[in-house]
């Protein structure tokens, strides 16, 4: 029996860091990892549940082939042949933009990076830009600070108010809640702002439940009081603020009384939370990533970011703008947003021309070549992806589909060939995180299951077949010992003498850059070099106002085609899955319930609706069927289904959602989703 | 020192960690898991504040479970203090789920067998910590050795309970729910539900149950009467037949009906045990009264008293939310209304008839409305065999319409009956 120091790879804000017990080929036990201070206690239920998925009976181990209806075992050989045959072939006869690389987050680390070398020597590809989660809050974050950063996670016990806006900890963030209830010990307020009461909000003082894509204005309100009060920081302002008298003046229009309509919160309470904003004495604001998944969401986040810039609650301890730190992503270059862009002038090689937020249509309607053939790895677009009747409209239009998966998912049952996925514990891999500092180490610590092979090698293996020189594949891939992978992720930090895989392996290491209160140098690299509330860049690249600003989402209840579709369809995570991920394990399944759409008891009885009724969801986009619970949680006029669910469980929300941009940053609109329902009767 | 779970309300954000953790270091738990959340409002009322309770076994010093279980297949570790469930003498008769006060025991369907936390005692004696308490991701659920007055004890159990509970649980600093705009759900308040977890003691489910008490306190009566001592040998066989009949029938509940011997071994401690032990000795005596030799009267009399005394008792752990511990529908009750019904004392029927009708609407003062039909026949039918008894000179008619009567009582007694976890989902 061995215990080997790991971290979770799952695109997660936690990125838990945790021992992991072998004997005997399998994974026994998960225990905490206290070196990491951000999660000392452990990892969540679905961390645990890697001794349950590393050896599931549902893995798949070996290459498959569609056959009529199901799948068929075939040779390695087998499968790389058709591949590289199917590769030279549309190559050839359409050239290589008629072939879609997709990969998504399923699992973080710099060997994925392996995958762009091989489609780079392929010829180039079709690819995606944007991103389906964060965008348009980084790139709001991005052209305000000039930077995505924040104060260490355990900082925040010093935060004397926190402001939970959007963002539910207790099931996404779960050792966030450490801190939180440490600074309450202490004498903290704590204040949610969601259209739903969570878990987050139970020990809360405040829960604010806002229409959904009203914050902003929500935002501008209170900021617009706090100045008739004085209560803002006026050196602070003068000294790094860039456009604070255009952003007041901007504000003479609000109005506390329409705010109060428009986003549905008392006069009140936006008075009350005002108040406590203008007392604290430090404040962090924790906006979460659903409130900016809307038409609107970067000037959104714009506005909640003046917020915090305006108090001066920046570069000090228990203060900060708390969206994301990627001060542990020593490695990429550039960063996120700015990596999401397509390029301005194309390279030749990669085409970046379809938006992963409107995939379905854009894969259709790629003309010259159209699209013949697709690669997926690393997600599960058929369920994630918005709008997913398109996307599988456009997946079964194709000639050719291979998917990369562990398991059976709604994409790997399009495919014609299925390559078996590693597991985490299957090659080593370095991973940083978007909560903590920590630069981590993924072991190795298991030889892959049946004939799964680590996409590396399936690459070196095609770029073999399709007949690469030697030197082109040794230039661009690691090799296939483990000694060959720990080499070339030992040059990836090779510059920062901090690190190196063998310290790496007794634990995390913070990130050698890191400032651990963010900004406390003052320093913002911005085009001004100051804090942008007045950003040319977002009017420039994005076309929006170039202040914070208030702007209806497209599809919102306080829009018209809201008379279509009256209520407002919400899609969030639950603690149950990372995405599409693990909700098919029996021990996940052990604590869930089937899929199921919260809703009001009020708007419930409107539609004679009951709990565990069935109930028809629908919109122009599609329907779902789904059973109903009712409770007196979520605010009114709004519907919420987590997303996640695959469609063979029946209710995968995205079959209702436009593939629609944010206003900045490609993003995807999710929550600009306006949907109508009713108690569902099979037809006898 | 001893070993307790420590659990702190102001940190549990119900994650269900510690749930996975159980399931994955003791297997997938189908039947029911063995470490619970228990939410006090599910409906997220504005006005209530919403917290979580992970709930399994507490390794209780004076574990109900261990003294009630008729087949003595719990025994307490007394190194780790683990209170430890032995499948192979288990005889799944569930009693240990009506008499935990944390519904911490599982019924296996599959396997007719009970399961139960264990306290992760392979992990203790190694010196390990249980599963669920190492994986909290908040710290919220701990493991701790220390000492643990059974004061201490008492002011922390969930539930009031006093029998030596191995959990500290630290309250909430700060009880009020967050401030909300509750106008938000003005009207719903129609749709708030008084909670409704699965009812593990039913008339419904527990009707072998319900005919075998009702049958045990009519033939009791019966006997007690003296009617008997007239009966001819075919009667005696019909006597002696249905009580055997309404035996088997209670073995009808047990999930392992070839282990069932196994249910007199708790004389000691358990009324499951004494009430099969007085059966028993009722129906010897009986047969040897009828068959063999006779003897005194009280010689059976007192055994079948005794087997009544122990039905009522064994009922007693699901009874703890009631205003009063004596329900109209006891079989001790029965029996004596029944006595009175058949020798025609006329009086004490009438008087009994009054007091039993009293003690019905005290009992049901709050669900009147929802048990209208109920309620209507029981009180008819008493009134109407009270009438008829008056009148006639035959019992016959009184009797139907009386046992009409009790079948209804002893229903909703069944359907009263309610086991401590609906205060933990409160």
């Amino acid at each position: 029996m061995q215990v080997f120091n790991t971290a979770c790879p799952r695109n997660c804000y936690s990125t838990c860091s945790f021992k992991v017990w072998v004997d005997d080929g399998k994974i026994i036990r998960i225990d905490p990892q206290p070196l990491n201070l951000a999660t000392p206690e452990g990892a969540c239920l679905k961390g645990l549940s890697y001794i349950e998925r590393a050896h599931s009976k549902d893995r798949i181990l070996y290459p498959l082939k569609k056959t009529g209806n199901d799948f068929e075992r075939i040779s390695w050989d087998e499968a790389l042949d058709t591949i590289s045959q199917k590769l030279q072939y549309y190559k050839k006869a359409y050239g290589c933009y008629s072939v879609l690389f997709y990969a998504a987050s399923g699992m973080s680390g710099l060997l994925n990076g392996i995958g762009t070398n091989f489609w780079k020597l392929y010829g180039g590809a079709t690819t995606v830009y944007g991103n389906l989660c964060w965008p348009a809050g980084l790139e709001a974050t991005r052209l305000t600070l000039g930077d995505n950063k924040h104060n260490v996670p355990w900082d925040l016990e010093n935060a004397k108010l926190i402001i939970l806006w959007g963002k539910n900890p207790a099931e996404t963030n779960i050792q966030q809640m450490i801190p939180i209830e440490k600074a309450q010990t202490k004498g903290a307020r704590l204040v949610v702002i969601d259209p739903r009461r969570t878990a987050s909000s139970e020990r809360a003082d405040l829960l604010l439940q806002p229409i959904p894509g009203t914050d902003g204005i929500l935002a501008l309100s209170i900021i617009k009081i706090l100045i008739q009060k004085e209560q803002i920081d006026k050196r602070f302002i003068n000294k790094h603020v860039l456009g604070f008298d255009d952003f007041a003046k901007s504000l003479k229009n609000i109005n506390i009384e329409e705010t109060s309509r428009e986003c549905g919160i008392p006069v009140h309470f936006i008075e009350k939370l005002a108040s406590w904003i203008g007392e604290a004495e430090t404040m962090t604001l924790i906006p979460g990533y659903g409130m900016q998944r809307f038409s609107n969401g970067g000037q959104t986040i714009r506005c909640l970011l003046a917020l915090q810039v305006i108090t001066g609650h920046i570069g000090l301890p228990g203060s900060c703008w708390h969206y994301a730190d990627l001060q542990g992503d020593i490695f990429s270059q550039p960063k996120e947003p700015e990596n999401y862009y397509p390029p301005e002038k194309p390279d030749g090689i990669f085409r970046r021309e379809i938006a992963t937020a409107r995939l379905g249509e854009q894969m259709l309607s790629t003309k010259n070549p159209e699209l013949k053939m697709a690669w997926v790895e690393r997600g599960n677009p058929l369920s994630q992806n918005p709008d997913s009747n398109k996307v599988r409209e456009a997946f079964r239009k194709l000639e050719f589909r291979v998917v990369v998966e562990q398991f059976m998912t709604d994409t790997a049952l399009e495919a014609d060939i299925i390559l078996p996925a590693k597991n985490m514990f299957e090659q080593s891999d370095l991973i940083s995180c978007y909560w903590h500092p920590y630069i981590q180490l993924k072991q190795k610590v298991l030889e892959p299951a049946g004939e799964v092979k680590p996409e590396t090698e399936i690459y070196y293996l095609l770029a073999k077949k399709l007949g690469f020189s030697e030197d082109e594949i040794r230039m661009n891939f690691p090799g296939l010992s483990d000694q060959e992978i720990d080499a070339w992720l030992e040059h990836q930090i090779s510059g920062y003498p901090e690190l190196s895989l063998d310290k790496l392996r007794q634990g995390p290491i913070l990130s050698p850059m890191l400032q651990e209160i963010a900004f406390s140098d003052y320093h913002f690299p911005t085009p001004s070099g100051m804090i942008e509330l007045y950003s040319t860049q977002a009017a420039k690249r994005w076309g929006v106002n170039p202040l914070p600003s208030y702007e209806k989402p497209i599809e919102g209840q306080q829009g018209e085609s809201s008379m279509r579709f009256p209520f407002q369809l919400l899609s969030p995570n639950t603690k149950n899955r990372i995405h599409s991920q693990f909700g098919n394990l029996a021990v996940i399944k052990g604590i869930t319930d089937e899929p199921y759409a919260q809703i009001n008891f009020g708007d419930a009885a409107q539609k004679g609706i009951k709990s565990n009724d069935t109930i028809r969801v629908f919109n122009n986009r599609g329907e779902i069927r789904i059973k109903a619970k009712t409770d007196a949680s979520l605010r009114p006029g709004c519907i919420s289904i987590a997303n996640g669910f695959w469609h063979q469980e029946g209710a995968s929300p995205n079959s209702l959602s436009l593939g629609r941009e944010t206003d900045m940053g490609h993003g995807t609109a999710f929550h600009d989703n306006l949907v109508d329902y009713e108690k569902w009767e099979p037809v006898q | 020192m001893k070993n307790i779970f420590v659990f702190d309300e102001n940190k549990c954000v119900a994650c269900h960690a510690c749930a996975v953790a159980c399931m994955l270091e003791n297997g997938i738990q189908e039947n029911g898991l063995w470490r619970k959340l228990k939410y006090n409002d599910q409906q997220h009322r504005p006005n209530l504040p919403l917290f979580y309770l992970s709930m399994a076994c507490n390794h209780c010093e004076d574990a109900p479970c261990m003294k009630n279980c008729p087949a003595l297949a719990y025994h307490k570790d007394q190194t780790t203090g683990a209170i430890l469930h032995n499948a192979d003498k288990c005889i799944g008769c569930k009693y240990c789920t009506w008499t935990c006060p944390f519904d911490a025991p599982v019924f296996n369907r599959q396997r007719g067998i009970i399961e139960k936390c264990t306290f992760c005692n392979h992990r203790l004696e190694e010196g390990d910590v249980p599963a669920c308490a190492l994986s909290c991701p908040t710290g919220a659920l701990a493991f701790q050795q220390k000492e643990f007055s059974r004061e201490e004890s008492r002011n922390s159990s969930p539930i009031p309970v006093d029998v030596g509970t191995q959990i500290e649980i630290i309250k909430l600093r700060n009880q009020d729910p967050p401030e909300i705009d509750a106008s938000l759900f003005d009207g719903q308040e129609m749709s708030y539900e008084v909670p409704q977890c699965e009812a593990k003691i039913s008339a419904k489910k527990e009707l072998p149950l319900l005919l075998f008490t009702l049958i045990s306190a009519g033939m009791v009566a019966l006997y007690i009467s003296g009617h008997t001592t007239h009966f001819n040998l075919a009667a005696k066989i019909g006597f002696l037949f249905i009580g055997l009949f309404s035996g088997l029938l209670s073995l009808f509940h047990l999930g392992r009906k070839g282990q069932a011997w196994r249910s007199l071994l708790n004389i000691q401690n358990s009324w499951l045990s004494r009430e099969i032990l007085f059966y028993t000795l009722f129906y010897g005596t009986v047969s040897f009264d009828f068959f063999v030799h006779p003897i005194p009267w009280l010689v059976s009399a007192i055994p079948g008293i005794l087997f009544l005394f122990s039905i009522d008792m064994v009922y007693l752990p699901a009874q703890w939310q009631w205003k009063t511990r004596v329900h109209s529908a006891l079989t001790l009750i029965i029996m004596l209304h029944s006595l009175f019904l058949l020798n025609s004392w006329v009086v004490l029927f009438t008087v009994f008839a009054i007091l039993r009708i009293l003690l019905f609407f005290y009992q049901n003062n709050r669900q009147i409305r929802e048990k209208f039909i109920p309620v209507i026949i029981r009180v008819s039918t008493i009134t109407f065999a009270t009438i008829l008894i008056h009148l006639t000179d035959s019992i016959a008619l009184p009797i139907i319409v009386y046992v009409v009567g009790e079948i209804i009582d002893r229903i909703e007694f069944y359907n009263e009956l309610k086991t401590p976890e609906w205060e933990l989902q409160r």
